[in-house]
């Protein structure tokens, strides 16, 4: 009997394993329309993602443009605010020279006291005095500033006038005749490097010199680039307030320039702060890089399932977190002293270990028999080799890593301003977009305990190509140079607030802890 | 165009559709017997050996060239081929056998009269139980007990199904065999005639 069966099944797998049917045309049309489909799904799929990251470089791009636009637009104001004031003082300069010039023909004696200009009522640092009649000072080297009074803000080049035998007698604030034993020169130099000088030997007495010291005036003309920032601090421009270039910085040897605002003589001495500011005047927009070890503090599930809280359960204790990170830069433009706004590109990594279970087998979701492992991605579904039928079991455990693509846009608030140090909270938004997942399944058959093996698999069933996250920190910047500060966030919190799945027995919300240091650089 | 199996796979894992069709036109054929094994008729069987074939492009990523891909794509369409029957309760309802005479002939002589296409027809017209248990028996290399697991059945019920199953068959080849002989000695007494 037993023989008789097994002649009978010879029979038929001799039969029949041979055999070779041709599908018939129905078949071969709905193939090449499934192939059609699915190349078109396939180029969908991946059209979408493109369009997706170009759609953000495009924004990111534009938003840059937009803020180097408004960097550059800046900065022609001021180069025409410059260019307007040095010829405002070269046409002054001229004004004054011809002016002296005059009076110094139609009066062959110099005149006691001449018609003086609008002055500086404060001086500036390194200079004695300011004469009662508007005359100006004078410096320790026996030269004088005069302000101009047609120059707003500040005159670069410095008119001195000499009346000799006159001089100036900075005690008494006169200009007394008789004391000619300084030197006598007329300098002036235009901004185009064109010069003219004569100087006259200082006993000679028949005509009213004008010194243009240039040696100061033009040369911190041509640092103004430098101090163009203070200059144009709202506060300056609010009290119409002249702020006169560092002349402590210069040689203690050097004149002085005079500065002169024909409606407000509310002349300022040279402000440290604002020129220390002035040296390293930023743009508002600056560039960081970061790096960030996460901590997962945990999830929240929404599930529909039955079997919802054993599920949940079971990745609460099964997933063990192994290392993770972010790294990426970050733009940022300050809208404030206070207050900036920071868009960013970084890539973020979780991994993690899944302890040994048992999990059998089932139907899955493409009516396939095999196993799977729910997991807080999405389930993945473990690759068969052989003929699997429900109910078998195999000890499973696993090591994943799933990551992101993020696009962070955060809003700081800076507690103080600028100084070393300062505080700030930061809040914001960040799409995280899919890049992969890999997973390394480690199995052992259930029964059979010598049977085992690993698998690779790169694909998590229901895991959603983008999910969206909120971002809270407080950190910490410490100003490092003139253009970089290092700054640590040890408190920041990412949630989740869409799931990292969906379709999925349990979707996911998780919750990271963050410390990031980074390095920001404040472009000029 | 002659092209190995890994180049094929990996064709179809990045999207190409020349691979798509080579890949049908290689494995059709052979699969269409697999699920004709399974199924009442052919159409049924294209049906199962399509929705098998969109199966195999989903899931290819997971094969990781270990083994033959042939043996892991019949797998796939058997697997197909009994959810398709699950879906259609096909499995469970199990005819009584009538008394069937436990007589057989050689299999040299059934395979000299009978046609393979026949044999497999005799398959196809098995009931849904029977043929589940023979087919994964006898060509898929399955024990009762693992029969048993994948349909929900007993182990006995697996054996007492695939005893069944061998006796029909028998049945229909002898019967199959009396009218080939008859027409055979009809045909011959003609001629004489």
């Amino acid at each position: 009997m037993e023989q008789e069966n097994e002649i009978v099944d010879e029979l038929f797998r001799k039969a029949i394993e041979p055999l070779e049917a041709e599908p018939s045309e129905a078949f071969w049309k709905k193939a090449s329309e499934d192939i059609i489909s699915k190349t078109a799904k396939a180029n969908d799929k991946k059209a979408s993602r493109w369009r997706l990251i170009a759609f953000i470089c495009a924004g990111g791009l534009v938003a840059l443009g937009y803020f180097t636009f408004r960097m550059q637009n800046g900065l022609q104001k001021v180069e025409q605010q410059v260019a307007v004031m040095k010829k405002i003082q070269n046409l002054n300069t001229e004004k004054i020279i011809a002016e002296q010039n005059k009076s110094a023909t139609d009066k062959e004696v110099a005149p006691a006291t001449l018609n003086a200009p609008q002055i500086n009522t404060e001086k500036p640092a390194g200079i004695n005095t300011t004469s009662r009649d508007g005359y100006s000072a004078k410096t320790p080297n026996n030269t004088y500033a005069y302000n101009n009074r047609n120059v707003k803000r500040v005159s670069s080049a410095v008119a001195t006038h000499h009346q000799n035998p006159l001089s100036a007698d900075a005690n008494e604030g006169d200009i007394n005749a008789g004391q000619a034993n300084e030197p006598s020169r007329v300098a002036v130099q235009e901004n185009s490097n064109q010069s003219i000088s004569s100087s006259q030997p200082s006993s000679s007495n028949s005509q009213n010199l004008l010194q243009i010291h240039t040696q100061h005036g033009l040369g911190w003309w041509n640092d103004f680039e430098k101090y163009k920032d203070a200059l144009t601090t709202p506060a300056a421009k609010n009290n119409s307030q002249v702020i006169t270039p560092p002349i402590a910085e210069k040689a203690a040897t050097a004149s002085v320039p005079a500065t002169a605002n024909p409606t407000n003589t509310n002349t300022v001495k040279p402000d440290s702060t604002a020129l220390k500011n002035a040296d390293v005047a930023l743009s508002k927009f600056s560039a960081s890089a970061f790096f960030s070890p996460d901590d997962m503090v945990g999830y929240n599930f929404k599930s529909s399932s039955p079997y919802a809280n054993t599920m949940e359960n079971t990745i609460r204790s099964g997933e063990k977190e192994k290392f993770s990170y972010a790294a990426g830069v970050n733009a940022e433009y300050s809208l404030s002293s206070k207050v900036s706004i920071g868009v960013g590109v970084a890539y973020n990594s979780y991994s993690f270990s899944i302890a040994p279970c048992v999990v059998t087998a089932q139907m899955q979701s493409d009516g396939q028999v095999g196993y799977s492992l729910v997991t807080s991605s999405g389930v993945i579904d473990c690759p068969n080799y052989g003929t699997v039928y429900t109910g078998q079991k195999l000890n499973m455990s696993a090591t994943s890593s799933r990551s992101y693509i993020s696009i962070p846009v955060d809003i700081k608030y800076y507690f103080n301003k600028k100084s070393a140090f300062r505080i700030y909270v930061k809040a914001g938004l960040e799409p995280n977009i899919f890049v992969s997942e890999p997973t390394t399944m480690n199995w052992q058959n259930y029964y059979y305990k010598n049977q085992q093996g690993s698998y690779g698999v790169s694909y998590v069933d229901g895991v959603r190509d983008i999910y969206l996250s909120g971002n809270l920190g407080l950190g910490l910047e410490f100003k490092a140079g003139k253009y970089f500060s290092l700054f640590a966030e040890p408190l920041g919190v990412q949630g989740a607030i869409t799931s990292l799945d969906k379709n999925t027995p349990v979707v996911s919300y998780p919750m990271m802890g963050n410390a990031t240091l980074g390095i920001t650089y404040h472009f000029k | 165009m002659d092209v190995s199996e890994q180049q094929l796979i990996k064709g179809c894992l990045e999207g190409i559709p020349v691979f798509h069709q080579m890949l049908y036109k290689r494995y059709a054929s052979k699969m269409l017997i697999v699920c004709m094994r399974y199924s009442n008729s052919r159409e049924e069987a294209e049906d199962i050996l399509q929705e098998g074939f969109i199966t195999v492009f989903e899931k290819m990523y997971q094969f990781r060239m270990q083994g033959s891909f042939e043996g892991w794509v019949r797998r796939i369409m058997v697997n197909k081929s009994l959810e398709h029957l699950r879906k259609e309760s096909k499995i469970y309802p199990i005819q009584p056998i009538d008394n069937i005479e436990d007589k057989f002939v050689s299999p040299e002589y059934v395979l000299s009269t009978i046609e393979a296409k026949e044999l497999l027809k005799m398959i196809q017209e098995l009931p849904p139980a029977y043929k589940m248990v023979f087919n994964m028996y006898v060509f898929d290399g399955m024990t009762h007990k693992e029969i048993a697991a994948a349909l929900g059945i007993a182990e006995g019920t697996s054996k007492s199904n695939l005893s069944d199953a061998r006796k029909v068959l028998k049945k229909k080849i002898r019967r199959n065999i009396l009218m080939e002989e008859k027409i055979i000695y009809y045909e011959q007494s003609g001629a004489r005639e």
